[in-house]
């Protein structure tokens, strides 16, 4: 009988094929199925019915399951081990690929939890919190065009536990 | 890049903020918490258990810059520690919770423990009393005959009855001397025995046997061997005594 831990380091089954997805706005990709399962959710839809042509992702739009096929894409190249790619090249590739507009990051937030590639998520939120480091309220207010709803009084109270913020 | 996006954390579940906050300082989550009211709720949250694992393991798990970025007098550090003191006070929360639950299960469980253990043990000896009544019943039962005998004998004052076909010398001679030995029994052992005479009769065996084996018809009758050493015990004297 194999054990559990046998079992985790056997070789996942290799997916052959392409498989087209569809997302929210009607946008086809064809993609091949092994990029794809990169996504742990079309992973299982795949495991269930091999023989699906396409899957519809109504939650992601074109433009963001376009960047995420991109990203699976690089990272199923860059982790074969004769890709030659190290992982400061993988770091600089991430930090490029993250450079976009803020409404794409929070969509590809969205997508990447959506699509559980936890890969994608971490990078993403990663990004977001880099945004929010060393920043005052007002200034994240500003960045992220946040309106101001606390009442004085909760303004009041967290001044006073939180004083050393405004020295 | 363009910045005209309005409020996107609006737009983002709990889950996903907490793994921004996985990623930020406690300086930076708390002048997060300023921000608006959606996101001090979320901070507040950070409380609740379900956070609690992922919130205090990136605290554990890397070095996060605690200091204020600005440059520490004896006022930052003051109100530094006062907000040190408000996680550490978060801490000590969510464990007084855990603890708590713990306390509210125990509290449920002992007393539900403690009632089960403490009937099991009346039931115990409950049957163990009944055992041995029956048992003692089953000796008394054997030597009732002659009990019986022993009372006719003291009743009939020597005439001739049914106990006592003889009527003669002999009844007097042995009535005369029970007699005798009942007067010579001190007074306080004499009501003891008027009382275990009483309940030898008749309508108070059918009632003691009522009482006593009732629980045994009902509960299932637990089988004590002694008993049956009794009932042949009996038999026996009874095919001897009684002919």
């Amino acid at each position: 009988m194999a054990t559990p831990a046998a079992a985790a380091a056997a070789p996942a089954p290799q997916l052959e094929g392409d498989i087209k997805l569809v997302s929210e706005d009607a946008h086809e990709f064809v993609t091949p199925k092994n990029v794809a399962a990169q996504c742990k959710m079309i992973k299982t839809m795949l495991e269930v019915s091999e023989e699906q042509e396409f899957i519809n992702l109504p939650n992601v739009k074109g433009k963001e399951l376009e960047k995420v096929i991109e990203y699976c894409r690089y990272h199923v190249q860059a982790d074969k081990p004769d890709s030659g790619v190290s992982d400061n090249d993988k770091k600089t590739w991430d930090e490029n690929f993250v450079k976009v507009d803020k409404e794409t990051l929070f969509n590809l937030i969205m997508a990447a939890n959506y699509l559980d590639v936890k890969s994608l998520l971490d990078l993403t939120c990663a990004t977001v919190a880099n945004m929010l480091k060393n920043k005052t309220p007002e200034e994240i207010r500003r960045e992220f065009n946040i309106k101001n709803d606390l009442t004085p009084e909760e303004e009041e109270e967290i001044k006073r536990e939180s004083a050393w913020l405004y020295q | 890049m363009i910045g005209d996006i309005v409020d996107p954390f609006q737009r983002l579940p709990d889950e996903i903020i907490c793994v921004i906050f996985q990623k930020l300082s406690p300086t930076s989550i708390v002048s997060f918490e300023c921000v608006s009211r959606r996101l001090r709720m979320t901070v507040r949250r950070l409380d609740d258990p379900i956070w609690k694992d992922h919130f205090y393991r990136s605290f554990r798990s890397k070095n996060p810059n605690r200091l204020p970025s600005c440059f520490p007098t004896w006022k930052t550090l003051y109100f530094f520690s006062l907000s040190r003191a408000r996680v550490d006070k978060r801490q000590r929360v969510v464990q007084k919770q855990r603890e708590q639950t713990v306390r509210d299960v125990s509290r449920a469980i002992l007393p539900a423990a403690a009632i089960i253990a403490g009937a099991s043990t009346s039931l115990f000896f409950y049957n163990l009393a009944c055992g041995l009544a029956e048992v003692m019943w089953d000796v008394l039962e054997t030597f009732l005959p002659v009990l019986q005998r022993l009372r006719a004998t003291l009743t009939a004052h020597g005439r001739p009855t049914a106990a006592s076909p003889f009527g003669t010398f002999l009844d007097r001679a042995v009535t005369s001397i029970l007699r005798s030995v009942w007067r010579a029994l001190p007074v306080g052992l004499r009501f003891p025995l008027r009382v275990g005479w009483v309940l030898c009769s008749t309508p108070f065996r059918w009632l003691a046997l009522l009482v006593l084996r009732l629980p045994f018809r009902i509960t299932g009758a637990i089988k004590i061997p002694a008993t049956r050493g009794a009932a042949f015990l009996r038999q026996w004297v009874c095919r001897y005594v009684h002919g």
